[in-house]
C-alpha cells in the first residue's frame, strides 16, 4: 500500500497541458512588455538624498525639542531664577529709585527758592511803610498857592533825597523783576 | 538544462531577451500547471492560473536576484500566492468541500486512461483535496515533482526542518484518508 502510494503519486507526474493552450499562452506572455526597474544609480541616489534629508529633519526636530523643553519646562525656566528677568527687575527699580531722588532734589531746591523769594517779598513790604510815616511827618504848606506848592515840592524832594529811610527805584525795579518771574 | 546554462538564460531573460524567457517557460510550464491543477482541480482554472505565473515572472524578471536556488522556486512561490487568491476569491460562492466534485476534463481522463490504475489516482486526487494547503504543496513538490526539502522551504518560506516535519504529518493523513 506505502509503495502503491508513492507510485501513483509519480504517476500523477503525467498530467500534461494542453499543447494548444500551451502555446498561446507562451505567445502572449512574450508578447507582453516587460517592467523596467529604475537604474540602480538612480534608485541609490534618490535613497541616499532621501535618508540625508531624514536626517536632517530628524536634528531639527530634536534640537528644537530641546530648546522648548529647556525653555518651557527647565528649573531655570523659573521666573526668580531666570538671569534676564532679574536683571530687568533690577534695571527696573534701579529706574524708580533715580526717579524719586530727582524729585527730592527738584522739591528741596523749589523749597528753598520758595522760601528766600518770600523772604525778600516780606523784607519789600516793610519798606514803603517806613517812606508812608516819613511822608506823613513832612510840614504841611500854610497856602495852596502854586508858589508854596512849587517850593514845598522843591522842599519835599531833597527832604526826600535826604532820608535814608525811602526806598531806592532801582531796588524797587529789581524786586518787581523777580517777583515776575 | 545544465545550473550555468540557465544562470546565462536567467542573466538574459532579466535584461529582458524574451526568447530566453521562453525557454524558461518551456522548462517550467508543465510542472508549475501540474502542480496547479491538482490544487485547483479544474483544467480552465489551472491553465488560467498558469498564465498569470508566467506573465507575473517574465514582467518582474527585471527585479530577480539569484539567490542559489532554481528558478522554479520563484515559479512555484507565485503559483501558491496566486492559488491562495483563487480561493480568496472564490470562497464566497464555492465551499472547497464542494472542489471533491468537480469533474475532471475529458483531456485529463483520456492521458489517464494511459495509467495502470485510474482508480487509485482518482483516488490520491480525492484524498489531496481534502487536505490543508501546506500539506498538498509538500506531496506535490516532494513525492510528484521531487524536489529537495530545502528547496521546498524556500518556495513555502519555512524552515527545512518545518518542511520535514510537515511532510511526514502529510503523508500520515494522506495514508489516513486513502484507508477511509
Amino acid at each position: 500500500m506505502e509503495n502503491d502510494i508513492f507510485e501513483t503519486l509519480q504517476e500523477l507526474k503525467r498530467i500534461k497541458p494542453n499543447s494548444e493552450y500551451a502555446k498561446h499562452s507562451r505567445m502572449l506572455i512574450l508578447a507582453s512588455p516587460q517592467h523596467m526597474i529604475d537604474s540602480p544609480h538612480v534608485s541609490t541616489f534618490f535613497r541616499v538624498s532621501a535618508m540625508i534629508s531624514a536626517g536632517v529633519i530628524a536634528l531639527v526636530m530634536i534640537l528644537g525639542g530641546t530648546t522648548y523643553i529647556n525653555e518651557t519646562y527647565s528649573p531655570l525656566a523659573l521666573e526668580g531664577l531666570n538671569q534676564k528677568s532679574l536683571t530687568a527687575e533690577a534695571n527696573e527699580i534701579n529706574d524708580s529709585i533715580e526717579i524719586t531722588l530727582e524729585t527730592i532734589d527738584y522739591l528741596e531746591t523749589s523749597n528753598q527758592t520758595t522760601l528766600k523769594k518770600i523772604t525778600e517779598i516780606s523784607k519789600l513790604a516793610d519798606e514803603p511803610t517806613a517812606a508812608r510815616t516819613m511822608m506823613m511827618a513832612a510840614p504841611t504848606a500854610p497856602e495852596a498857592t502854586s508858589t508854596n506848592m512849587e517850593s514845598f515840592l522843591i522842599k519835599s524832594d531833597t527832604t526826600a533825597e535826604s532820608t535814608a529811610t525811602e526806598p531806592p527805584t532801582d531796588t524797587i525795579n529789581t524786586i518787581l523783576d523777580k517777583v515776575s518771574e | 538544462m545544465l545550473d550555468g546554462e540557465e544562470k546565462s538564460i536567467i542573466e538574459r531573460a532579466i535584461r529582458g531577451d524574451s526568447s530566453a524567457f521562453g525557454l524558461l517557460y518551456d522548462r517550467y510550464h508543465g510542472q508549475i500547471y501540474r502542480f496547479v491543477y491538482l490544487k485547483v482541480s479544474h483544467r480552465e482554472e489551472a491553465e488560467d492560473i498558469t498564465h498569470h505565473v508566467f506573465l507575473n515572472a517574465w514582467q518582474t524578471m527585471a527585479g530577480y536576484k539569484d539567490k542559489g536556488f532554481p528558478f522554479s522556486s520563484l515559479l512555484y512561490q507565485i503559483a501558491r500566492n496566486k492559488v491562495i487568491d483563487h480561493y480568496r476569491t472564490k470562497k464566497s460562492s464555492i465551499d472547497i468541500e464542494d472542489l471533491n466534485e468537480t469533474e475532471i476534463p475529458r483531456n485529463e481522463i483520456a492521458l489517464e486512461d494511459t495509467i495502470h490504475s485510474q482508480f487509485q489516482m482518482e483516488t490520491i486526487k480525492n484524498a489531496l483535496k481534502q487536505m490543508k494547503q501546506d500539506y498538498q504543496d509538500i506531496i506535490i513538490m516532494r513525492y510528484i515533482e521531487e524536489l529537495t526539502p530545502s528547496e521546498v522551504a524556500k518556495i513555502m518560506n519555512k524552515p527545512e526542518a518545518t518542511v520535514r516535519v510537515l511532510q511526514h504529518r502529510a503523508i500520515k493523513q494522506l495514508r489516513a484518508l486513502l484507508n477511509k
